[in-house]
C-alpha cells in the first residue's frame, strides 16, 4: 500500500494536480478550510460498525461503541476487563442463579425524567421478553424472570447460571420507558432515543453516521467533549483520505491490508490489541466426507498456519492453538496451567506434509477431492488465506475452488444453512471477554443446526464436551474451576479435529492528539472509551 | 382565409396533429406502465432468489431456526411471493412501500432524505456537463484540425476513459488530501456546508459524463457547420452568434437534447459509486445497504421510482424532440 500510495502521489503532481487545479480554481476559493479537520473540542472518528437503528435491540459489538455513550449500562466495562457500576450502585448475587441490581439514585434522562426501576425492566424486556425481535435475545435467553423488587432495585433470575450474564448487562443500554410509550419508529432519524449517559443524540444516519452532544446535567463527571461525530465508512480508500486529510481525528478497526497507509501519516498515535476472535478452518463432521478423521487430519496437517501468520496477515496476528486467546483464559485459570495445555494444543497442529499424504491415503477420498470454499470480499484476509492454504493442500490433493461472495451469501452459507461442500473459513469474533464465550458458540452441540444459530459450523457434538462446558456453566463468573473444565473441554475437542484454529490477529487503532489510545482493547466498544485517561479536556 | 392560416391548432390537418401526439403520447405512457411492472417483477424475484432472507439481517448473526421462522411469520415472508407481490403493488399504488425492515422506518421517508443528497448531485453534474459539454463541443467543431480542439477531445477522452471511481479518489485526494481545500466524504449539514462537500461528487459527475456531450456535439455541429444554409446564413451577414443559435445550434437540437438525456439517465448508476465513494447517504447507497440488508420495500421502491424516472425522462427527451424539430411531428401523422 505504501508503494501504491507513494505513485499515486507521483502521478498526482506530474499530471492531474495541475489540469484539476487549474478547472477548480473557482470552486476552492470557495472551499475555505472546511477539509481541514475539526476544531475546538469536537471529536471526530471513524468508527467500523453502526446500527441501522439507534435502538439497543439492533446494537451488537461494535456499533454498541456508539450507543452506550448515550445509553448507559447498568455495569460499565473498564479498561483492564472489570466490570464496575454504572447506572446501578451495588450488584448482588445471593445465588448462581440471581442478580439484584440496585439502581442509581438522582439520574435523570435527557428531558429531565428520573431514572427508576421500571426503566430497567422495560429495557431488559427488549430483549428478554417472548416475541422479542432484538438481535441479542439470544444472549438473554437464560433469564426466567426480571422483577422491579423495590424501587430501586431489579432482580433478575435465570433459569441456570450464566457466567457470561454480567457481560450481558453490560452491553445492554438502558432507555427511557416512557419516551417508548409516547413514540412510534423508535431510533429512527426524526425519533432517536433517550437516555441518561453523557453524551445525548443530536442526529443520525442509519448506519453511517452519529452526532452527540455534550450532556450538560449528566450526573458523573463532566463530558469531555462539546460533540462527537462518528461515522462508519464502507470505501476504504475514503475512510484513509478521512483520516490523511485531518477531517476525522481517528479511526477504530484498520483492516490489517491498511495498516502500513496509516502508519504512513504523521501525527498520528497508534495502539494495538490481541482480537478475541480467531481465524479458523471449519469441518462440518457431520457432512461426508468430512465425517473422516483422517481426512480432517491431513487437511490439518497439510495447513501450514505459522506461513498464513507471516504471509496473509502479515505478523500482525498471533498462532492460536485453540479457539480462545491465552491471555483472555488467564484471566480464569492459572498462567502454568494455560501455558502447558496451550503448548500441547499447539504440537497437535504441526505442519507435516508427508504425514498427511499418509493420513489422506488411509481417508475416504484417497484420490483427493475439490472442494469450494466461499469467502465474503468484505475481509479481504479470508480470501488470502485460502489462497495461501490451498496451494499445500493441493499438494495432498484437495483441491481448494474459492469462491468470493457478498455478505449475505456468505453468512447464509456458512452459518445459517450451512450449504457449503463441509470445509469453511471465517473469522469468528467473541461478543463478550469471557473465556466461555467462544468455546460455547463453537463446540457446545446445542449451537449447531437445526436448533441451534448455526455458529457451531463443524456441528460438532460430543457429549464429553457438551458436558464439560455445561459444568462450567453452573460456577460463578470467576470460579478458577471453571477456566479448568474449559482447558479440559478444550483440550477433547481438538482430538476430533472439528476446526483448524489459524490466528488471532491484532486489531488497531489510530488517532491524533484528541484521541487518546491508550487504554485501547478490543473490547473498547463496551467501555467508555472517549473519557479514556490523557483525553483531550473541554 | 388569412384569420384561418394563422390559427394552426384549429385547422383540421393541426387537431390530426395533436391527437396524433396525445395517442403518442398515451401509447407511450400505458408501454411505461409495463415496463415498471416489469422491472419490479424482476427486481422482486432476483432478491427473492438471492441467498440469504432478510430474516437473517434482521435477526442477527445467533438467530436460531424459531426465531428466524417467527420472523418470516411476523413480515409476512412465509407467504407466497405471488401473495407478496401482489401486497407490494396493491400498497405501491397507494404510494405505500412500507416500512423498512432494517431502519423501521417509512420507506418513502428513507427515499426522501436520500433524495436530498442525490438529485441535486445528479441534476448539478448533469447541468454543469451539459453545458460545459456542449460549449466545448461547438468549440472543438469550430477549429476542426487544430492544436485546440485535440486539447479539448484528449481532455474529455481522458476523462472519460478513467474509471468514476478513480477520478474520484484522485479528486478527492488533490482537493481533500493534499490541498485541504474541499472535504473528502459526507454531504453536509445544509446550505453552504452541503455545497461544499458535493462540490467533489458533482465533478466527478461531470468529468465523466463530459466526454459524451463534447463528441456528440463536436460531430453533429460539424456536420451543421457544413451544410449549405449555414453557408448562407454566414453570406448574408449574419452574426456568429445569430448563426449559431439560428442555424446550427437549432439544426443540431434533437441529436442533443437526445444525447443530454442519455447522460442523465447513465448518471443514475454513476452516481452509485460516487456515494460509494465519497461517502454520502444518497440514494445508490441506500439501494446498496438495502441489498446487503435484503431491505425488501427498500430495494423494491427504489427500483421503481428510479425505473419510472428513466421511463418518464425518456418521454420527455421525445417530446422535446418532437418540439424542437416538426418534420419529427410530421412524421407522426404520415405527412410527407
Amino acid at each position: 500500500m505504501v508503494s501504491n500510495l507513494g505513485a499515486r502521489r507521483l502521478w498526482v503532481r506530474l499530471t492531474g494536480g495541475a489540469a484539476a487545479l487549474v478547472m477548480l480554481t473557482s470552486v476552492a476559493a470557495c472551499g475555505g478550510s472546511d477539509g481541514g479537520g475539526s476544531a475546538g473540542s469536537d471529536l471526530k472518528v471513524l468508527v467500523p460498525l453502526q446500527a441501522s437503528l439507534l435502538d439497543p435491540t439492533q446494537g451488537s459489538i461494535q456499533s454498541l461503541g456508539v450507543m452506550l455513550l448515550g445509553l448507559e449500562p447498568l455495569e460499565r466495562m473498564q479498561s483492564d476487563g472489570s466490570l464496575a457500576p454504572e447506572l446501578a450502585t451495588d450488584v448482588q448475587q445471593p445465588d448462581p442463579r440471581t442478580y439484584v441490581y440496585e439502581i442509581r439514585s438522582g439520574v435523570e434522562f435527557w428531558d429531565g425524567t428520573p431514572l427508576t426501576a421500571d426503566d430497567v425492566v422495560f429495557s431488559f424486556d427488549l430483549h428478554a421478553a417472548e416475541g422479542s425481535d432484538s438481535i441479542n435475545s439470544s444472549l438473554w435467553a437464560s433469564v426466567a424472570s426480571i422483577e422491579k423488587t423495590s424501587d430501586a432495585s431489579v432482580t433478575v433470575r435465570l433459569t441456570e447460571p450464566d457466567p457470561q450474564f454480567p457481560y450481558v448487562v453490560a452491553q445492554t443500554g438502558i432507555v427511557s420507558k416512557a419516551f417508548y410509550d409516547s413514540h412510534e419508529d423508535i431510533g429512527t432519524p426524526g425519533v432517536l432515543n433517550m437516555g441518561t449517559g453523557p453524551y445525548e443524540f443530536e442526529s443520525f444516519k442509519p448506519s453511517s453516521e452519529t452526532v452527540l452532544k455534550a450532556n450538560a446535567d449528566y450526573w458523573g463527571a463532566e463530558p469531555k467533549y462539546d460533540t462527537l461525530t462518528l461515522r462508519t465508512v464502507t470505501d476504504d480508500s475514503t475512510r484513509l483520505q478521512a483520516v490523511q486529510s485531518g477531517e476525522f481525528d481517528g479511526i477504530f478497526n484498520i483492516p490489517l491490508a491498511q495498516l502500513a497507509s496509516y502508519e504512513g501519516i504523521s501525527d498520528l498515535t497508534h495502539a494495538h490489541s490481541p482480537d478475541y476472535s480467531v481465524y479458523k478452518f471449519n469441518f462440518d463432521v457431520s457432512k461426508a466426507p468430512w465425517n473422516d478423521i483422517h481426512l480432517r487430519r491431513a487437511v490439518t496437517m497439510a495447513i501450514d498456519r505459522a506461513d498464513l501468520v507471516e504471509g496473509p496477515l502479515a505478523g500482525k496476528a498471533t498462532l492460536a492453538p485453540t479457539l480462545v486467546p491465552a491471555d483472555v483464559m488467564q484471566t480464569l485459570a492459572p498462567s502454568d496451567a494455560v501455558e502447558s495445555v496451550y503448548s500441547d494444543l499447539e504440537s497437535g497442529f504441526r505442519f507435516d506434509l508427508d504425514a498427511a499424504k499418509r493420513e489422506m491415503a488411509q481417508s475416504s477420498v484417497p484420490d483427493g477431492l475439490t472442494v469450494t470454499l466461499p469467502v465474503t470480499g468484505s475481509d479481504p484476509n479470508l480470501s488470502a488465506i485460502a489462497q495461501t492454504a490451498a496451494q499445500r493442500l493441493a499438494e495432498i490433493g484437495v483441491e481448494l475452488e474459492i469462491q468470493e461472495v457478498d455478505d449475505n451469501t456468505y453468512y447464509n452459507a456458512v452459518y445459517f444453512e450451512h450449504t457449503t461442500d463441509g470445509l469453511t473459513l471465517d473469522n469468528f469474533g467473541a461478543t463478550a471477554p469471557d473465556p466461555s464465550n467462544m468455546a460455547l458458540y463453537c463446540l457446545l452441540s446445542s449451537n449447531g443446526l437445526p436448533d441451534g444459530s448455526g455458529v457451531n459450523i463443524a456441528q460438532y457434538d460430543n457429549p464429553q464436551v457438551d458436558g464439560l462446558l455445561q459444568q462450567s456453566q453452573q460456577l460463578a463468573t470467576d470460579d478458577p474451576e471453571r477456566g479448568q473444565l474449559l482447558l479440559d473441554a478444550l483440550e477433547a475437542s481438538q482430538e476430533d479435529l472439528p476446526y483448524v484454529p489459524i490466528a488471532f490477529p491484532n486489531v488497531y487503532a489510530a488517532g491524533n492528539s484528541k484521541l487518546q489510545l491508550a487504554d485501547f482493547s478490543t473490547f473498547w466498544w463496551l467501555t467508555r472509551w472517549t473519557e479514556s485517561a490523557g483525553s483531550a479536556p473541554r | 382565409m388569412t384569420a384561418v392560416t394563422l390559427a394552426p391548432t384549429r385547422s383540421p390537418g393541426g387537431l390530426t396533429r395533436a391527437r396524433s401526439i396525445a395517442g403518442y403520447v398515451g401509447t407511450r405512457l400505458l408501454s411505461a406502465v409495463v415496463v415498471v411492472v416489469t422491472v419490479s417483477i424482476v427486481v422482486f424475484a432476483f432478491v427473492h432468489a438471492a441467498p440469504g432472507g432478510p430474516e437473517q439481517s434482521i435477526g442477527g448473526r445467533f438467530a436460531t431456526a424459531d426465531q428466524l421462522a417467527a420472523i418470516r411469520q411476523q413480515y409476512h415472508l412465509d407467504q407466497p411471493l405471488w401473495a407478496q407481490y401482489g401486497q407490494f403493488l396493491s400498497s405501491a399504488v397507494r404510494l405505500d412501500f412500507g416500512t423498512s425492515y432494517a431502519m423501521r422506518e417509512p420507506v418513502t421517508a428513507a427515499i426522501g432524505r436520500a433524495t436530498a443528497t442525490t438529485i441535486p448531485l445528479v441534476l448539478v453534474g448533469w447541468a454543469a456537463a451539459t453545458v460545459l459539454g456542449t460549449a466545448l463541443g461547438v468549440f472543438s467543431a469550430r477549429r476542426a484540425g487544430t492544436p485546440s480542439q485535440r486539447a479539448v477531445l484528449g481532455f474529455t477522452v481522458l476523462g472519460a476513459s478513467s474509471p468514476i471511481f478513480a477520478t474520484a479518489i484522485l479528486l478527492s485526494y488533490v482537493f481533500g488530501v493534499q490541498l485541504g481545500w474541499l472535504p473528502t466524504l459526507g454531504e453536509g449539514n445544509g446550505g453552504s456546508d452541503r455545497i461544499l462537500h458535493l462540490t467533489l461528487p458533482a465533478l466527478t459527475l461531470t468529468i465523466a459524463a463530459l466526454a459524451s456531450i463534447v463528441k456528440v456535439t463536436t460531430v453533429r455541429v460539424g456536420q451543421v457547420i457544413e451544410e449549405d444554409h449555414v453557408t448562407f446564413a454566414t453570406a448574408r451577414g449574419l452574426s456568429s452568434r445569430r448563426v449559431l443559435h439560428g442555424a446550427i445550434l437549432r439544426n443540431s437540437g434533437v441529436q442533443l437534447v437526445t444525447q443530454a438525456g442519455a447522460v442523465l439517465v447513465s448518471l443514475f448508476s454513476a452516481v452509485i459509486l460516487v456515494e460509494e465513494v465519497f461517502d454520502l447517504d444518497g440514494v445508490g447507497s441506500l439501494l446498496l445497504h438495502a441489498i446487503s440488508a435484503r431491505d425488501i420495500p427498500v430495494i423494491q421502491a427504489i427500483t421503481l421510482f428510479t425505473s419510472i424516472a428513466i421511463v418518464v425522462l425518456n418521454l420527455a427527451v421525445d417530446l422535446l424532440c418532437l418540439a424542437i424539430d416538426p418534420r419529427l411531428r410530421s412524421g407522426l401523422v404520415g405527412e410527407p
